[in-house]
């Protein structure tokens, strides 16, 4: 990706946010109960993050004729709801930190969190309903519609990796991580922003096939870049622990790739470590683990396949965002897909 | 005759198929390459390549959860057999929702006693739904009214279950029902509960299936229920299971 273009994407990623904070904040007002609810409601969304689910709502559904506001609270809809994610996946996970700071159930345990998370769940419904002022019943309806969609894909995918993690499975097949991962982050990262925004630009949702083809793809590169960023990210920059993955046993692409390529030996070895819960994991043994995936090319595998899937995504957007005119926003979206490879 | 000449032939097809590989997208344009053989070597594709691998293993992810959606859309009704028919799932399922919607408050009536009024129309938008319509009834104290003349029959509905009401009450009350099952045969409505305070339940209602696609509520409201709403469930005896409910607004 050429420095204009990253900086193109960054610049209209700056601007989306803005705009998203903005109309997020009427959301995250201080009110009581405070200490242990709406003050922490707040925390996640204001440590930062790119704002990429929200932006890619705005973007597509201006590129498809909405005006620059149609779509905002959808998009404010998105990135609660995408918080309150991170704060139940944070607690499923048992992290410690989250954009550079400890996680919220770090600070202030599970029960609280849960409940954090359960209401930025609802201010992201609230979002949603409040689209009625500006986009009718009729538009508003088949929003909810997809968001209800989005939700229960995401919850499915979730509960399968986490039963993978439960039954400690070890005879997964690439297919099974991205239909995983199809659920569990395209839908709520990539797919509903597209849909949601091609249906408030457009008024229809003729192009919905299209756009879970380009969504698919195109998240489930992020996705598989996302998890590479775990094992070779820039630690300050990435704001999560390095190699957490290994430690929590989440099935990546790399660990299923590992699986394949190992000997007997290391595979039971593999196998034992992932029997024990997380705290039971020695830092050695997930070095050790990093160290096969290096041996065995487990990095490298991903990255082909994430480079493979970012050029089903570009081909997937050409058909999506045929006949739409040209425009920033158009841009914005194909330059998306890149963008997300280039992450470091 | 032709025979000593030779005969003109169709030049072989590249291919004698659609083309459904993923490996398509990465690794061939729409345009044909000009020597067959050529292209026959190019598109025999490495599939221990990892891009290969990837894309061609993301394709048939998504295009199986494509078709199952195509398939849940068929069996809730809808055409899936184009593309454009299951892009439109979304406009049928919002079309139910809204019949469903419009079904929450639709059995909505307003009853008057002694003025003969029976229960307004319904507002417009939901009139092809639902209609409901009542006489008034004119009910001694504690008593169930005599059904004949409680009793009146909703119009036939396009889109929707019909409604028949038999409420006897000599005060004006509102009534909201929300059933959404409607092949249910053994219905059961448990007693009317005081959203608030101890006002005594209500029971005795009765709603049954009515003719091939509707229900029949039957209500008595006693002269000193205490004003207030109330809530009942609705249960699908035969399945054990609650498909709707009844609310009753009895205004001060």
């Amino acid at each position: 990706m050429s420095g204009e273009e990253s900086k193109f994407v960054a610049d209209l990623l700056d601007d989306y946010g803005v705009r998203v904070r903005v109309a997020m904040a009427e959301y995250l007002r201080p009110r009581e109960p405070r200490r242990y609810l709406y003050n922490l409601v707040a925390d996640y969304p204001r440590r930062g993050g790119r704002m990429l689910r929200p932006s890619l709502c705005l973007a597509t559904a201006q590129a498809f004729g909405a005006d620059a506001h149609d779509a905002l609270k959808t998009a404010v809809a998105i990135e609660l709801l995408h918080n309150a994610f991170l704060v139940h996946d944070d607690v499923e996970d048992e992290s410690d930190a989250r954009r550079g700071r400890p996680t919220l159930n770090a600070l202030h345990g599970s029960p609280v969190a849960v409940n954090v998370g359960d209401a930025l769940i609802f201010l992201g419904l609230k979002a949603l309903l409040d689209n009625v002022e500006r986009l009718g019943a009729v538009l508003t309806l088949q929003v909810l519609n997809d968001a209800e969609e989005m939700v229960r894909e995401t919850l499915e995918g979730q509960s399968i990796e986490l039963g993978w993690r439960q039954d400690n499975a070890i005879h997964l097949r690439e297919s099974d991580y991205l239909e995983m991962i199809l659920k569990k982050t395209c839908w709520y990262t990539t797919i509903f922003p597209l849909c949601a925004g091609a249906l408030i630009g457009s008024r229809s949702a003729d192009r919905r096939e299209q756009l879970i083809r380009f969504g698919f793809f195109a998240g489930a590169a992020f996705q598989i870049q996302d998890d590479l960023l775990n094992l070779i990210g820039d630690p300050v920059k990435y704001g999560k622990e390095l190699d957490g993955d290994i430690h929590e046993g989440k099935r990546t692409l790399m660990l299923i790739h590992l699986f394949e390529q190992a000997s007997s030996a290391e595979r039971s070895r593999l196998t034992d470590i992932f029997s024990r819960p997380r705290h039971d994991r020695m830092l050695e043994e997930v070095g050790w683990i990093r160290a096969r995936m290096d041996a065995h090319g487990s990095i490298q595998y991903a990255q082909r396949v994430a480079h493979g899937l970012a050029g089903a995504a570009q081909h997937a957007f050409d058909e999506a965002f045929q006949d739409v005119p040209e425009s920033r926003e158009r841009c914005f979206v194909r330059g998306i897909v890149r963008w997300v490879l280039a992450r470091t | 005759m032709v025979g000593a000449v030779a005969r003109i032939k169709r030049p072989m097809p590249e291919r004698d198929g659609p083309i459904r590989n993923w490996t398509s997208v990465v690794n061939s344009s729409s345009q044909a390459p000009p020597d067959s053989s050529q292209h026959r070597t190019q598109s025999r594709v490495d599939h221990d390549d990892p891009v290969i691998r990837g894309v061609v293993s993301g394709g048939r992810v998504v295009d199986e959860w494509i078709r199952q959606a195509q398939q849940t859309a068929r069996l809730l009704g809808g055409d899936a057999r184009s593309t454009a028919g299951w892009a439109d799932t979304s406009g049928r399922i919002l079309k139910a929702t809204s019949d469903l919607a419009a079904a929450w408050w639709s059995a909505l009536g307003v009853l008057q006693s002694n003025g003969g009024m029976g229960f307004p129309s319904a507002p417009s938008g939901h009139q092809s739904a639902w209609q409901a319509a009542a006489t008034d009834a004119a009910p001694t104290s504690h008593q169930p009214p005599p059904a004949a003349s409680a009793a009146s029959e909703t119009s036939e509905s396009a889109s929707g279950p019909r409604l028949r009401l038999e409420i006897a009450s000599r005060r004006r009350v509102e009534l909201t029902v929300d059933v959404r099952r409607r092949n249910a045969t053994e219905l059961r409505v448990l007693d009317l509960r005081p959203e608030r305070g101890d006002a005594p339940r209500l029971s005795g209602t009765v709603l049954e299936p009515w003719g091939l696609d509707g229900f029949s509520l039957r209500l008595t409201v006693p002269d000193d229920q205490p004003s207030g709403v109330y809530h009942a469930v609705v249960l699908d005896a035969g399945a054990d299971c609650a498909i709707g409910t009844v609310t009753l607004r009895i205004p001060s």
